[in-house]
């Protein structure tokens, strides 16, 4: 199994559009960087702006630290990153019967559950790579950049503050809760990539459906609050930001609280039940699978 | 000699056409398959089974004396394969192609076991090339090496010769020679080169829309003491009749269109044709038809 898991690692890395995604990521994270290392100040105050006079007068080099701009990162990029996501995903078995391998591939000693596992599994590490180097770029090097402070996070008029030294554990388990959302993205693909013989439909499908959910989540209608936003996986995508939000008493927030932590939690395991749902339809269907292609 | 294949009332349906209709044969130890029909005749689709990568509607298939359906690992340890052109991976170099499906097959070949393994199809030199690169007949040979890479007893080669220059068949057919009759390998081929097939195959199956209509070994299908004759004329149903009532009835394989075709001895020929001059009927043409070829035709030409 582990050899089997190696070759598909290795297939992954070997073709060009992989790094498309790595590239892409790298260029988006550094023109926000560049951007608000340079014109961060109208940002801050755009941000600030309905704050209260006190937050106003605040140094933007204070506010502005590595924290916030990882935080402004990833909540430009967590709804993106899926979609490329997909480019990889959406290929696992899709790209094999497109190129013709999938016959040969199937026809060797290994079950094809076992085949569907070692590529769900390359799929889901491609994904954390991708995890990691978002978190790399966006956390570490923002760091190096704009130093560290207390993070201000803007929630509906209010701001949301913690002390420096209770930011990282946050954006640890933030990251591993993008994780979760990502590998669910990944196992929509990658079904979607099971039903198909070309690998651009379960790609463009995926997107589609990212883009839809994404618009339906973010509609301020309240009519689809209770009805369409709680069974949208993309709705439980935004749970890493709860890890952001803390418990205030008497307008002084807790230290090392989280506000709703029951909610990221049924966020995380809805994420994993759709993750379970899309692999388990996959794994059905591929079992029977005619392979004509 | 014992059975390597034993396919039992294969069937296969999709939707409503039947691809596949109550295959039986047997493919016995060592020597050369071959496997015939025109397109769409349900070759691939009965190669396909064979390789697990379709499930049949009907029937059970023995490969080793074990059962496809509960063995297939096992089997698929011992059998190689070509499925139609050989696609393999573009953005990967031969011998990375090469060592992907060593490991698939459960092997850990080093370089210089796998550069022995292209030198054998003749592409040592261009190892290190990504397949992209490569000619029709070169990915081909690759295919080849890809299926033989884990030494397996039976060989299952779906048209090997597909894009082939004259060359390039010539090196096809003495690989399937050298692996049939100095490994002991057995060999089940399906190709449309039929002048090929005649030099290569021992025994042979020819299925028609999903049935099969002939299968044995070459030199009884194709008896040179026999001259298989076709003979051209208005109504082969008339003619046909007219036979039936002479002793020439039992020489009658089949009649369609404006075609009979007879099977007897040679010597028999000249009187035969003396005698079907004198039931009068028009007859535009006689041909002696013993090539596998004709033998093909005559079988599926209606």
């Amino acid at each position: 199994m582990i050899s089997l898991l190696k070759i598909e690692i290795f297939k992954i890395f070997k073709k060009p559009r992989t790094y498309i995604a790595f590239a892409v990521i790298s260029l988006i994270i550094i023109l926000i960087q560049i951007a608000l290392k340079f014109g961060g100040k109208e940002y801050v105050g755009l941000m600030m702006s309905g704050m209260g006079d006190s937050f106003e007068e605040i140094p933007t080099k204070i506010v502005l630290n590595g924290y916030l701009v990882c935080f402004i990162i990833l909540n430009l990029l967590l709804i993106h990153i899926p979609i490329l996501v997909a480019l990889v995903a959406g290929d696992a078995i899709a790209g094999e019967a497109n190129m013709g391998t999938l016959r040969l591939i199937a026809s060797k000693p290994v079950s094809r559950i076992q085949l569907l596992i070692v590529k769900f599994t390359a799929s889901v590490i491609y994904t954390l790579m991708l995890l990691i180097w978002v978190a790399f770029l966006a956390l570490i090097v923002s760091i190096a950049l704009f130093g560290v402070n207390w993070l201000g996070v803007p929630r509906e008029l209010q701001f949301n503050v913690m002390e420096s030294d209770d930011v990282l554990w946050r954006y640890a388990l933030a990251f591993c809760f993008a994780a979760i959302g990502l590998i669910c993205v990944a196992a929509l693909a990658f079904m979607l990539s099971v039903f198909s013989d070309n690998s651009i439909g379960p790609i463009v499908v995926t997107v589609c459906v990212i883009i839809v959910f994404t618009i339906l989540t973010q509609l301020q209608i309240p009519f689809y609050d209770e009805t369409i936003k709680p069974y949208l996986f993309t709705t439980h995508m935004l749970g890493w930001k709860g890890f952001f939000y803390v418990k205030a008493v008497d307008g002084v927030t807790q230290k090392g609280s989280i506000e709703n932590l029951s909610a990221i939690l049924k966020s995380a395991a809805v994420l994993i039940g759709y993750t379970a749902v899309f692999l388990g339809i996959a794994f059905w269907y591929f079992k029977r699978k005619n392979i004509l292609s | 000699m014992s059975s390597i294949i034993d396919a039992r009332g294969l069937t296969k349906s999709f939707n409503e056409i039947t691809a596949v209709d109550d295959l039986t044969f047997t493919v016995k130890e060592k020597g050369v398959y071959g496997f015939l029909g025109q397109n769409g005749a349900g070759k691939s689709t009965t190669i396909r089974m064979l390789l697990s990568l379709i499930r049949p509607t009907k029937g059970e298939i023995k490969i080793f004396g074990l059962d496809l359906s509960t063995h297939r690992k096992e089997i698929l340890q011992r059998t190689g394969a070509i499925i139609e052109k050989p696609d393999l991976y573009k953005y990967l170099t031969a011998v990375e192609n090469l060592k992907l499906f060593a490991t698939m097959s459960g092997l850990k070949l080093n370089r210089k076991l796998l550069i022995d393994k292209l030198e054998k199809v003749g592409l040592a030199e261009r190892a290190d090339s990504k397949i992209k690169t490569y000619s029709q007949g070169m990915k081909q040979r690759l295919g080849i090496a890809v299926a033989l890479v884990h030494n397996p007893d039976l060989i299952i080669l779906d048209e090997p010769m597909n894009g082939l220059d004259p060359q390039g068949i010539a090196d096809i057919r003495h690989l399937i020679n050298h692996l049939s009759k100095d490994e002991g390998k057995t060999i089940f081929i399906s190709s449309h080169l039929l002048s090929e097939m005649e030099q290569v195959a021992d025994s042979l199956l020819i299925i028609h829309k999903g049935k099969k209509i002939a299968e044995g070994n070459m030199n009884e299908l194709l008896n040179p003491e026999q001259s298989r004759i076709e003979v051209e004329t208005r109504s082969a149903k008339e003619l046909e009749l007219l036979i039936k009532q002479t002793a020439w009835a039992n020489k009658i394989i089949s009649a369609n269109g404006s075609k009979i075709i007879m099977q007897m001895k040679r010597e028999e020929v000249p009187v035969f044709i003396q005698q079907i001059a004198e039931m009068k009927q028009d007859i535009y043409s006689i041909h002696k038809k013993n090539s596998l070829e004709d033998y093909f035709l005559s079988l599926t030409s209606h």
